[in-house]
C-alpha cells in the first residue's frame, strides 16, 4: 500500500511538472511582466552599452600582461623589493650569534690545546719551588687539581681547575699576580702587615686591601666577585670602580651587579670549602718541604684529615645546595647531591631520612619507579621509624605505578594494620577496598 | 514563443561565429557588443523577471546581469550553449542582489509585520490569465525554490544541469525542487482558478 501511495505521488508530481512546463515555457519575451515593446528594449540595450567605459576598465583587468601589471604597480613592487632586503638584512644579523658560537668553540679548542702545555707548566711549578716559595716570573698552571698557594704571610691564593697565572712581582711592599685564565680566589688578611696585593688580568687590575674575593679570568674578559671587604678595580682603559661586598663586576661591562641571595649562599659555601692555610695547616703547597715527593704529597692533601674536615663542611654545604637546587627544580642535581650525602655518611639519621625524599623525587619528578622503590625499601629495612608511614605510603604508590597490584595490596594492608591513626589512613583504606573488589572480580571470572 | 529545450542544453556546443562575437565583444568592438546584447537581452530579462519580485528589481537585475555578461564575454569558449552560459550568469547575479533585498525585506517584515499572503491574494484578484497567476505564486516563493522552478519549468533544464548551474550538489537541487514544487502545488490548489485548471492535468 505504501509503495502504491508513493508511486501515485510520483506520478502526480510528473503530471504537475508537465502542466507547469507546458504553461510556463510559452511565455512572452518580457517574461513575467508582459511583453517588451521594441522601443523600450532598444533603450535598455543602449543604456547598458553606454556604460561600457566602466566595463572596459574591468575587462582590462582580465587581459593585463605582466609588463602592464608592473607599470601599474611599479611603486608597490619596488617597495616590496626594498622591504625584502631590509628584513633579510635584519634576520641575517640576528643569525650572527651562530658565528659567535663558532668563535666560542674555537676558544674551547684553543683551551684544549693549551692543556698540553699545562703539564709542562705544572712541572715548572714543582721545579720552581725552593725554600717553600714560588719563584716570581714562573708560570703556574693547574689541570684537574686545584692548588692553594700561600704566596706570602697573610695572602692566600687558591687556584681552581684549569687555571693559568704567575707571580709577576714580589717585594715587601707589593705583590703583583698576573692571572691569565681560570678561576682564582684570594684571601688577604688585613691584620697581617704584608705587601699590597694587585691582581692583573687581560682586562684590568684589582687592588686589594683586606678581603676575600674571586676572579674569573678568560682570554677575553674578567669577572671579579667580592665576598667581603673592598677592592678597587681599574680597567685597562683607566676606569676605576670601587667594588662593594656581595657584588660582581665584569670588566667589559663596568657595572657592578648585586648577587642574588642564593648566589651569595653558593659563594659562602664555596669559600667554606676552600682550605685556607690557617684552616688546614700543613695542607698547602707552599709550606716548606724538602723534596719533590713531599711536594706531591702536600699538593694532594692527606685523606684522613681531609675526610674529617670535608665531612663537617660538606654535609652542611650539601644540604644548602640541595635546598637551592630544589628551589630551582633541578631534580637530577638534587638526586646527585642526595647520593653524595648518602655516600659521605651512610648511617646518619639525616642520610636515612634523605632516602625517603630521594624515593619521592625518583617517583614523582624523574619517574624512575624502580629506583624509588629501592630507596623506600632500604629505608623501611633499616628499621628507622621517623618517616616510616611516609615511606610505606610512598612504596604503595610506586607499586601502583609499576602495576604491581598484589604487592601494593599487601603493602597497604601492613600500613592500615600498623598506622591506623595516620593522617593518610582514609585514602589507604579506600585504595585497599578498590584492590580487594578488583581481586574478587578476577577470581569470579 | 515556446522555448526550444534542445537549444538550452549545456551539452550543445555553440557555432564558431557566436564564440567570435564574444571574443570581439570583450575587445571592445561596438558591433559585437550590440549583437551579443540583441542575442541575450530578452533571455536575461525574462529570467530576471521570474527571479525578481517586482518590476524594478527585475530591471535592476537584468541590467546588472547584462553588464556581467559583457564583462565576462571573453570567458565564453563555446563549450556550452550561449543561453546556458547567460542563464548561469543571471542566476549568480540574482543570488548576489536579490538575497540582500530579501534580507532587507525580511527585516522590514519583522519590524512592520507586513503580510505577504494578503498581497498575493490582491494580486491574484487582478490577474485572469493562468500564467499571470502562476507568476504571482512563483514570485512569492523563496529565492532558492524560485531559481530551480524557473530553470526547470521555464527553460526545461534537467536537475543535474540546474545543480551544475547553481553550483550545488545534485541531491540538494533535487530536494529544493521537491520542496518548491510542493509549495507551488499548495498555492495552486488554494487558488480556485488554478485548481480548476490543474485538474485537467492531474
Amino acid at each position: 500500500m505504501d509503495i502504491d501511495m508513493k508511486k501515485k505521488a510520483e506520478i502526480e508530481d510528473f503530471k504537475f511538472d508537465d502542466a507547469m512546463t507546458h504553461i510556463l515555457s510559452d511565455t512572452p519575451e518580457g517574461g513575467a511582466f508582459g511583453e517588451f515593446d521594441d522601443l523600450s528594449r532598444r533603450r535598455k540595450i543602449n543604456e547598458i552599452l553606454l556604460q561600457y567605459p566602466l566595463l572596459n576598465r574591468q575587462q582590462d583587468v582580465y587581459n593585463l600582461k605582466f609588463s602592464d601589471v608592473f607599470k601599474k604597480y611599479k611603486f608597490a613592487v619596488m617597495a616590496t623589493i626594498v622591504a625584502v632586503f631590509v628584513f633579510g638584512f635584519y634576520f641575517f644579523k640576528l643569525a650572527q650569534p651562530e658565528k659567535q658560537d663558532q668563535t666560542h668553540n674555537k676558544q674551547q679548542l684553543s683551551i684544549k690545546e693549551e692543556e698540553r702545555h699545562e703539564e709542562n707548566s705544572f712541572i715548572a711549578l714543582k721545579s720552581s719551588l725552593s725554600n717553600g716559595y714560588i719563584l716570581p716570573g714562573k708560570p703556574i698552571a693547574t689541570q684537574k687539581e686545584t692548588a692553594l698557594i700561600q704566596v706570602t704571610t697573610g695572602i692566600d691564593w687558591w687556584m681552581g681547575k684549569k687555571s693559568h697565572g704567575k707571580i709577576q712581582t714580589l717585594t715587601p711592599e707589593k705583590l703583583i699576580i698576573s692571572l691569565e685564565s681560570g678561576e682564582s680566589w684570594f684571601r688577604v688578611d688585613p691584620r697581617q702587615k704584608g705587601p699590597a696585593l694587585e691582581v692583573h688580568t687581560s682586562r684590568g687590575k684589582i687592588e686589594v686591601t683586606g678581603t676575600i674575593f674571586m676572579i674569573q679570568a678568560t682570554a677575553s674578559d674578567t669577572t671579579v666577585t667580592l665576598f667581603e671587604g673592598k677592592v678597587l678595580v681599574t680597567s685597562k682603559s683607566g676606569v676605576q670602580t670601587q667594588m662593594l661586598a656581595g657584588h660582581s663586576l665584569q670588566l667589559s661591562d663596568k657595572k657592578q651587579i648585586r648577587l642574588a641571595e642564593f648566589e651569595l649562599q653558593q659563594m659562602k659555601q664555596q669559600i667554606s670549602e676552600l682550605k685556607w692555610t690557617d684552616d688546614a695547616p700543613g695542607q698547602s703547597a707552599a709550606v716548606s718541604y724538602d723534596g719533590e715527593k713531599e711536594t706531591e704529597k702536600k699538593l694532594s692533601p692527606s685523606s684522613s684529615a681531609k675526610a674529617s674536615v670535608d665531612n663537617k663542611i660538606s654535609t652542611h654545604a650539601l644540604h644548602t645546595q640541595i635546598q637551592n637546587s630544589r628551589k630551582q627544580g633541578d631534580w637530577p642535581l638534587v638526586v646527585a647531591l642526595y647520593n653524595q650525602l648518602i655516600q659521605s655518611d651512610p648511617n646518619s639519621e639525616a642520610t636515612l631520612i634523605s632516602r625517603v625524599s630521594l624515593g619521592e623525587i625518583y617517583s614523582t619528578k624523574l619517574f624512575k619507579y624502580k629506583e624509588a622503590l629501592r630507596q623506600y625499601n632500604i629505608y623501611i629495612n633499616t628499621g628507622h621509624t621517623t618517616l616510616l608511614p611516609e615511606a610505606m605510603l610512598g612504596k604503595c604508590r610506586t607499586l601502583k605505578l609499576l602495576h604491581k597490584y598484589n604487592e601494593e595490596k599487601q603493602c597497604l594492608q601492613k600500613f592500615v594494620h600498623n598506622f591506623s591513626e595516620a593522617i593518610q589512613i582514609k585514602d589507604a583504606k579506600k585504595r585497599l577496598e578498590i584492590l580487594e573488589q578488583a581481586s574478587q572480580k578476577n577470581k569470579n571470572i | 514563443m515556446k522555448e526550444n529545450f534542445a537549444q538550452n542544453s549545456s551539452a550543445n556546443n555553440e557555432p564558431r561565429d557566436i564564440v567570435d562575437i564574444c571574443q570581439l565583444a570583450c575587445t571592445g568592438n561596438e558591433d559585437a557588443r550590440r549583437k551579443l546584447m540583441e542575442l541575450l537581452f530578452d533571455r536575461i530579462y525574462k529570467t530576471a523577471s521570474y527571479l525578481a519580485q517586482t518590476k524594478e528589481d527585475a530591471e535592476d537585475l537584468a541590467q546588472t546581469a547584462c553588464e556581467e555578461v559583457l564583462a565576462s564575454a571573453g570567458t565564453f569558449r563555446g563549450e556550452s550553449s550561449i543561453k546556458y552560459w547567460a542563464d548561469r550568469i543571471t542566476l549568480h547575479t540574482a543570488s548576489k542582489i536579490l538575497k540582500k533585498k530579501t534580507r532587507r525585506k525580511n527585516i522590514f517584515k519583522k519590524y512592520y509585520q507586513s503580510d505577504i499572503n494578503s498581497n498575493t491574494v490582491d494580486e491574484l484578484a487582478e490577474k485572469t490569465k493562468i500564467q499571470d497567476r502562476l507568476f504571482v505564486l512563483i514570485k512569492n516563493l523563496k529565492l532558492n525554490h524560485r531559481e530551480i522552478l524557473v530553470l526547470r519549468y521555464v527553460y526545461g533544464y534537467t536537475v543535474s544541469e540546474v545543480a551544475d548551474m547553481l553550483a550545488i550538489p545534485f541531491e540538494t537541487a533535487r530536494g529544493r525542487l521537491k520542496k518548491g514544487r510542493a509549495r507551488l502545488k499548495k498555492g495552486v490548489i488554494a487558488d480556485p482558478v488554478l485548481k480548476e485548471w490543474i485538474k485537467e492535468w492531474i
